[in-house]
C-alpha cells in the first residue's frame, strides 16, 4: 500500500514546517511498523524536538 | 575532488526502523541486503573514501559506477550516483546520494538525501522522489520483518521522457 501525506499551507519562516518535517516521518514509520510487526517503533519524544537557532 | 557543500539536497528522505545502526549500515553497503529492497540490484563498495561503489543490475551489467565520498560506519556514507546511460553526466552533472544513520532510543533514522550539482527540472527529479520511498519502506521492511515488500513499481516516465528530450539515451 502507498500511502502519500500531504501537509500545507506554512508560514515563510515560521517553526511549524521544520517540526512537522521531524514529527511525520517517526510518525507515519511507527505506523507501518505496527501494521506489518503489530509493534510501534520506539522513538523518544526529545529526538523530534526541533534545535532552536542559536 | 568533489565538494559535497556545493551540491544542492534536492530529494530528502527519512525513514525509522527498528534495528541497530550497524544493521541498517550492512543493509545500505552489500548486496546480500541490496538485492532484496533494491529491485534485484546488488550494490558492491570497498568501504573508504576513494573506493569503488557499484550497484550492479540483476543481469550482472554496471548500472552505477560510483565512487565513496565519506565513510563513517555506519553514522554516514556519501557516494556519487551517476546512472551509466550514455550523455547522463554531460547533460546533468553529478549526483551524490548520502546517508545518516542515528540511532534514536529504540529505533534509528535513516535521511537520505540526493543531491545535484546542477538546478533540475523537477520531471528529472520524479524519478527519485518515486523511487527512494519504495525503497527505503522496503529495506525497513526487510530489516524489521525479514521479507522485502513486493512492490509492483509503474517506469519512471516522467523521468525518462525529460531525460530522452535532453539527448540522454535511456534503455
Amino acid at each position: 500500500v502507498k500511502l502519500t501525506l500531504t501537509h500545507e499551507g506554512f508560514d515563510e519562516g515560521g517553526k511549524m514546517l521544520p517540526a512537522i518535517s521531524k514529527g511525520w516521518p517517526a510518525i507515519l514509520s511507527s505506523l507501518k511498523s505496527i501494521l506489518e510487526t503489530g509493534r510501534p517503533l520506539d522513538v523518544p519524544r526529545d529526538a523530534l524536538k526541533i534545535e532552536e537557532p542559536g | 575532488m568533489i565538494d559535497i557543500d556545493n551540491f544542492r539536497p534536492d530529494t530528502v528522505y527519512t525513514i525509522y526502523i527498528a534495528s541497530t545502526p550497524e544493521k541498517v549500515w550492512q543493509a545500505l553497503t552489500t548486496a546480500e541486503f541490496s538485492r532484496q529492497y533494491f529491485f534485484g540490484f546488488a550494490f558492491e563498495m570497498d568501504s573508504k573514501v576513494g573506493g569503488s561503489f557499484i550497484v550492479r543490475a540483476p543481469d550482472g551489467s554496471r548500472h552505477i559506477d560510483g565512487e565513496v565520498l565519506a565513510c563513517d560506519p555506519p553514522r554516514r556514507l556519501s557516494v556519487t550516483w551517476n546512472v551509466n546511460w550514455p550523455g547522463l553526466v554531460e547533460k546533468l552533472g553529478q549526483t551524490i546520494v548520502t546517508y545518516e544513520i542515528a540511532q534514536m532510543g529504540g529505533a534509528v533514522r535513516l535521511t537520505m538525501t540526493e543531491s545535484h550539482e546542477r538546478e533540475l527540472p523537477e520531471d528529472i527529479l520524479s524519478g527519485g522522489r518515486m523511487g527512494w520511498p519504495a525503497i527505503l519502506s522496503s529495506l525497513k521492511s526487510v530489516l524489521e520483518t525479514g521479507r522485502p515488500l513486493a512492490i509492483k513499481m509503474e517506469p519512471p516516465l516522467k523521468m525518462l521522457a525529460a531525460l530522452k528530450a535532453l539527448g540522454v539515451r535511456v534503455p
